[in-house]
């Protein structure tokens, strides 16, 4: 379990910088840079990583305390980053950059629950 | 800024509202999908703040509806929406602090929301401030108008804050007036925050004006004393 704690920190970790990065992007360039696309689907591959990585501890035997919980946490992690970036596919007006903040804002505090429903 | 016209089917142009319904897409997601699962597998623990949970993934699915019909320029259904959860908001957050029986297990709006840091409280505020934006007739004077209310109302948290402290540790006559006005200041201290940045766009103070208005919300009465500061000097002036 050890180990996929620590890929959920990471996603953490790493959901939080592409948070401030997008404000720091909304600040200075106006304008969604195309890196910052590149940074949300970094952020998806490890999301994709965790939750392979926590269905494979599950078919190998390890139950998480809350099974349901857990399982729709691991779902729905998977699912944010591509459907904002797809609803801003488009737009790359200042406002879209907010879209990409909180999407990776959401996956953040999702990775913490899915440590916390382990 | 670079905005790519899309088909009037799918959604509108750019602006402050994409973000507004992702959030309420993401606590439409979080509080329907949490009140289901409670009520599914545990509804006899907490009936009262369970089904109160899923009363508000309803009212966000509406107002998310709202929102978007309110950036195509039908603002009926979201001026009502907004109102209907700010008053879900207050009424559920206040009889969570009062009634504490009648919630053996936190409903979303519990505690004002604190369990999601205090955005359910933040959200609809931040909804009818943009909703005031789509009517021409109060363009300009809505954030002026929000920041002296939120300015007197951030006063008036702090004055009943510390008339709780002053029943809880001084008079010793118990914490009710704290537990009450301890995240109803915590709310009106974010939305005060969340408003002070705006005024300071769109009346375009000074970085000095700006973080002054921002620090006034820290010690007790500073917003009502930067207020009227800011009224004086002409910073409060409404217009385009």
């Amino acid at each position: 379990m050890a180990a996929l704690d620590q890929i959920s920190w990471i996603v953490v970790g790493y959901a939080v910088l592409v948070a401030l990065v997008a404000g720091l992007a909304a600040y200075r360039w106006r304008e969604r840079p195309p890196w910052l696309d590149s940074m949300g689907w970094m952020l998806e591959a490890l999301l994709a990583f965790r939750a392979v990585a926590g269905f494979g501890s599950m078919l190998a035997g390890q139950r998480p305390d809350e099974v349901s919980t857990h399982v729709g946490y691991l779902l729905a992690s998977v699912c944010i980053v591509p459907l904002a970036l797809r609803s801003v596919q488009d737009d790359r007006g200042v406002w879209s950059i907010g879209v990409v903040a909180i999407a990776a804002v959401t996956v953040a505090v999702i990775s913490v629950r899915i440590v916390m429903t382990l | 800024m670079t905005l790519i016209e899309r088909s009037p089917a799918t959604t509108s142009r750019s602006g402050p509202h994409q973000v507004l319904l992702v959030v309420y897409a993401v606590f439409t997601l979080s509080a329907g999908a949490r009140a289901i699962v409670q009520l599914a597998t545990k509804a006899g623990d907490a009936p009262v703040a369970y089904t109160l949970s899923l009363g508000a993934a309803a009212t966000y699915a509406l107002g998310w509806l709202g929102i978007r019909r309110a950036s195509l320029g039908r603002t009926r259904l979201a001026s009502w929406m907004l109102w209907v959860e700010l008053c879900g908001v207050v009424t559920v957050g206040t009889l969570s602090l009062l009634e504490r029986d009648w919630f053996p297990d936190a409903s979303v709006w519990s505690d004002y929301g604190i369990d999601y840091g205090l955005v359910p409280a933040v959200l609809p505020v931040a909804g009818l401030l943009w909703l005031r934006t789509r009517d021409p007739a109060r363009a300009g004077s809505g954030t002026v108008v929000a920041f002296r209310t939120v300015a007197v109302a951030e006063a008036l948290s702090w004055l009943g804050l510390l008339t709780g402290m002053f029943f809880k540790y001084v008079v010793d006559a118990g914490a009710a007036g704290v537990h009450v006005f301890g995240p109803l200041h915590g709310v009106v201290f974010l939305s005060y925050v969340v408003i002070a940045a705006l005024t300071w766009q769109a009346r375009r103070w000074s970085w000095p004006v700006g973080l002054a208005a921002l620090v006034a919300s820290v010690p007790p009465f500073g917003t009502l004393a930067f207020e009227e500061w800011a009224r004086r000097t002409g910073r409060l002036e409404p217009g385009p």
